[in-house]
């Protein structure tokens, strides 16, 4: 009895933490005086904050919900300074069904715009005078896509310093419906034809070395986790201290330099961290550096993720996997092994926030077909031969894509207060015979498929009353007289 | 020598030619002219010996056509130019017998055409960075060049830059005169900035006007600092007034105020020659007050980011910029970096090859109003075959635009009217590309007020044609430069 009533104690400031009700901090020396449990002394446990963004800051607000019309974001201010009259750009697409991703279907709605930001969503909208409006009917309109990762689109240290926003790349990226994408540590949007408003945010990951291969690295990494939440705990106990004894010293942290930085920033929850790891091994032992420091790890690969995939959720890890990754099973082994289509549909299953990428992270022409950042829809197709339904396969390159790169704040759903990126399409995303229409980005439709000649000629609907395709791409032009 | 003294004595010679006036002059006249004579006679001299063009020397031109790009063209008409200077166009016009008269009636006159951007065959150097305060000027004082190639394909001018990248430093326009590149228009026509490498170009262009804006914060920080000092001087003064100086204050040196005042800086908050000198100890205090009442001295500042830093302030007569372009995903950088920036001067320079590629087929309804300078030619539109005129979109869309030849090589030159003439056969207007050949690229320039067209008080910088400009059968004949003939084409030759 002695001992469930420990068990029940220790279990109080889980339970008190889960329902959101900070736990006061002297109760687990309560705990320690009156039933010393077996188990070692636990830390406080800290305030969790929401997913952290990068570069934001752990206060980042959550979008409002989709009813009120919220502001648009601040960010957008920068647009109406360049533009000489001060008035407001507005840009609606009406007709279309609109997958909000967030919130359900909803055919026949229309969505305003304001300045680059989704102002509302919803049937029957009245529209500003001076609306550009955007006819989508018989299309189906979707948040533009996010590429986890992506190569050859942007250039440069940071995408904002030397990406040449007219190349072809960006052009075929914009012509598949991916409208922001990760490159480096940078998260930046597809914003064609500008440059200096592309980031999103700076440091994506912080890139951990935590696989078998290489045991010394983590010793080394848990040995400086040891010593950082050490110096979290001495920081903790001066801010008690302080209010008693104001002579108290504050723990010197002037030894904290280089990687030591960014592995406190992941201690307290601001950065997340990304493990490659695609044996059931090293994803429990990922998982087990989540449980045992806090961290909030992404694990890149997880190929043998269906194996272990309880243990990843308890874990709260999310993962980035690639479903038509093929490994075969070595037989010799008794515990299951090897790749599974069904991996993105177990994982999401056991509660793992899934974002799918393709085996080639660039778009080219060369390679095994099929295979690059171009045929990204396709891939989370392959997701739903798996066993994912239609739905969570869309959120994998949408919202859950932009919740791991910590930029849903701003891309990934169609909600008031994000960004009005939208990839509209002809049919259903997930089929092969679908292609995108018009893409989206800040408001100002960027590509648009009967105005391009790159895939003007394709019509797998035997559109036989359409104009002939344009003969002249990016653009025609005055005719030569 | 331009003193009327020997036009005057000659109208008297003429005057006094017969025997019958000689009589009836005053001996009083006949002695004044004895002296004028003696006084003048060497002038005379030479003046006679060069046939009397000393003063005002004119020239005369009948040509069988004349366009003048800022009016119409003239059939059958003369163009008299006077030192050098269009003075007279029209038909049946009165100019002195003693102009020099220049058969032109089966060529057609046009105003000479302004390379607006060349090397001018000079050697080639690696310059990267910042260096506003390079002249291309300099690298012309002591070469001796040979502007057969430019001549034989129709320039006058030329605007020399200097080579490098980032800001290599500021160009020079020079007429292309005999006595090779002395005649130097302007020496800080515009100053050069590349983006070819946007990587490299873009960080060096913001660099450049950081530094200069905060090179301005720096001079004018000194200058409020002085300020406060002359008026807490003139203060001191006005306290001090009736009273004689103290024996401790005349010893102090000039920098340091009254004693109960904390020291400034001082000579420390100046990067450059330091304030007036402290006197010697025991001076005149009204002395030292005089020496520092001269004018402010501005702190030394980095001249490398000198003409960014005029064009911030706005100066008069500042050299604008001329951006070079590699391709369109130059430009939304180039306004990102200029966008804290309010109005800097700037032109564009697209650097494509005529029958390239070129992605600046997006920019075109970007550039309204901009000066524009590219070469002449079609090009392909990218990941195509099919060809646009890039230079006819723009100059359609509102830009004013200007050709200049790609290279400098001699078929890059000759090729330059040929390729304003396939212009022509895909469309583009006449008058656009007469005016891009000659008159944008003085706008350019910031010189169409003497160059660029044959217009009354504009400098005689003409070519001679063998046929209209733009038929690809013509060649250049002849090349006046300020009124004199530099060039002329050999017989039979191939053009």
């Amino acid at each position: 009895m002695i001992v469930s009533f420990a068990l029940c104690f220790s279990a109080l400031p889980g339970l008190l933490t889960t329902a959101g009700i900070p736990f006061p901090p002297f109760a687990p020396f309560t705990c320690v005086a009156l039933f010393a449990p077996a188990a070692s002394a636990q830390d406080p446990p800290r305030p969790r904050p929401p997913w952290p963004r990068p570069g934001a800051g752990p206060q980042g607000a959550p979008p409002s919900s989709t009813d009120a019309p919220a502001k648009p974001a601040e960010d957008k201010k920068d647009e109406e300074k360049k533009e000489p009259k001060e008035e407001d750009r507005y840009f609606a697409v009406v007709g279309g069904r609109v997958h909000t991703v967030s919130g359900g279907v909803l055919p026949h709605a229309t969505i305003l715009c304001k300045n680059g930001a989704i102002q509302a969503v919803g049937p029957g909208l009245s529209l500003p005078e001076k609306t550009e409006v955007l006819d989508a009917t018989g299309h189906e309109v979707y948040p533009g896509l996010v590429a986890v990762d992506s190569s050859g689109i942007f250039s440069g240290r940071r995408p904002d310093d030397a990406t040449d926003p007219y190349s072809l790349t960006f052009n075929l990226a914009l012509a598949v419906g991916i409208t922001t994408a990760r490159s480096g540590n940078s998260i930046a949007k597809l914003t064609f034809g500008e440059a200096g408003e592309m980031t999103l945010a700076d440091g994506a990951f912080v890139d951990l070395s935590y696989t078998t291969r290489s045991p010394d690295a983590r010793r080394k990494l848990r040995a400086s986790l040891d010593k950082l939440r050490q110096h979290l705990r001495d920081v903790e106990a001066y801010e008690r201290k302080k209010e008693d004894d104001p002579k108290a010293e504050k723990p010197d942290d002037k030894w904290i330099k280089g990687n030591d930085v960014n592995y406190l920033k992941l201690l307290k929850r601001e950065a997340v961290a990304r493990i490659s790891a695609d044996s059931a091994y090293d994803l429990l032992q990922a998982a087990d550096l989540a449980q045992q420091y806090g961290l909030r790890i992404v694990v890149q690969g997880a190929m043998e993720g269906w194996t272990v995939a309880p243990a990843l959720g308890r874990a709260g890890i999310s993962a980035i996997i690639t479903p038509r990754t093929r490994m075969e099973a070595d037989e010799s082994l008794v515990r299951p092994n090897g790749s599974s289509i069904s991996n993105a549909a177990i994982l999401t299953a056991a509660g793992v926030p899934v974002a799918i990428v393709t085996e080639n992270n660039a778009i080219s022409t060369w390679g095994v077909a099929g295979q690059d950042l171009f045929h990204l829809a396709m891939e989370a197709a392959f997701g739903v031969r798996g066993g994912l339904s239609n739905d969570q396969a869309v959120r994998a390159i949408t919202l859950d894509a932009a919740r791991i790169l910590g930029v849903d704040h701003r891309v990934g759903s169609i909600e008031p207060g994000k960004d009005a990126d939208f990839a509209i399409v002809d049919g259903d995303l997930l089929h092969y015979m679908t292609l995108v229409r018009w893409t989206v980005v800040n408001g100002k439709i960027v590509y648009d498929k009967e105005q391009s000649t790159l895939f003007n000629h394709i019509r797998p609907g035997g559109d036989r009353d359409a104009p002939p395709p344009n003969d002249y791409w990016p653009r025609p032009l005055g005719s030569g007289g | 020598m331009n003193s009327t003294k020997p036009k005057q004595f000659r109208w008297h010679f003429r005057r006094w030619a017969t025997a019958r006036q000689w009589v009836k002059t005053s001996s009083w006249s006949k002695l004044r002219l004895a002296v004028a004579a003696l006084l003048v006679a060497p002038a005379t001299a030479s003046a006679l010996v060069d046939g009397g063009e000393e003063d005002e020397s004119f020239v005369a031109i009948h040509a069988g056509r004349i366009i003048t790009v800022s009016g119409e063209e003239i059939k059958g008409g003369t163009i008299v130019l006077a030192d050098g200077k269009v003075r007279l166009i029209g038909r049946d016009l009165d100019y002195p017998k003693n102009a020099k008269e220049i058969d032109a009636r089966d060529q057609v006159v046009m105003p000479g055409m302004i390379d607006a951007r060349t090397r001018l065959g000079l050697p080639g150097y690696n310059r990267a960075g910042v260096n506003g305060n390079q002249l291309a000027a300099r690298e012309l004082d002591f070469v001796h060049l040979d502007f057969e190639d430019y001549w034989r394909a129709g320039f006058t001018s030329a605007c020399v830059i200097p080579d490098g990248t980032g800001a290599p430093g500021q160009s020079c326009l020079i007429r292309l005169s005999s006595d090779g590149a002395k005649d130097h228009i302007d020496d800080a026509a515009y100053v050069l900035v590349t983006m070819s490498n946007l990587g490299r170009d873009k960080p060096i262009l913001e660099d450049a006007f950081k530094k200069a804006k905060a090179e301005l914060e720096k001079i004018r920080k000194a200058r409020e600092e002085w300020e406060k000092k002359q008026k807490e001087k003139a203060e001191a003064a006005k306290k001090a007034e009736g009273q004689p100086p103290k024996p401790g204050e005349a010893s102090k040196p000039g920098e340091q105020p009254k004693p109960n005042e904390p020291p400034k800086p001082g000579g420390q908050a100046f990067d450059g020659p330091p304030g007036p000198p402290a006197p010697p100890s025991g001076g005149d205090p009204k002395a030292q007050e005089k020496k520092e009442e001269e004018k402010f001295t501005p702190p030394r500042t980095d001249e490398h980011y000198q003409p960014f830093m005029d064009l911030l302030e706005k100066k008069e007569g500042a050299a604008p910029l001329l951006i070079e372009l590699a391709g369109a995903g130059g430009w939304p950088h180039l306004l990102d970096v200029l966008k804290p920036y309010e109005e800097v001067p700037y032109s564009i320079y697209l650097s494509v090859r005529p029958g390239g590629t070129s992605d600046f087929l997006y920019l075109i309804d970007k550039l309204k109003g901009k000066k524009v300078l590219l070469p002449a030619g079609w090009l392909y539109q990218p990941n195509t075959v099919h060809l646009y005129t890039l230079a006819a979109e723009l100059a359609r869309a509102g830009a004013e635009v200007s050709f200049s030849p790609p290279g400098g090589s001699r078929d890059d030159l000759a090729d330059h009217l040929r390729q304003a003439a396939e212009l022509r056969r895909m469309g583009m207007d006449r008058e656009a590309i007469l005016k891009a050949l000659t008159l944008n690229p003085a706008r350019l320039l910031g010189v169409d007020k003497r160059l660029g067209s044959l217009e009354k008080d504009k400098e005689g910088d003409l070519i001679f044609l063998s046929g209209d400009p733009l038929d690809p059968l013509t060649r250049v004949e002849r090349v006046m430069v300020l009124g004199a003939v530099v060039w002329t084409a050999e017989e039979g030759g191939i053009p």
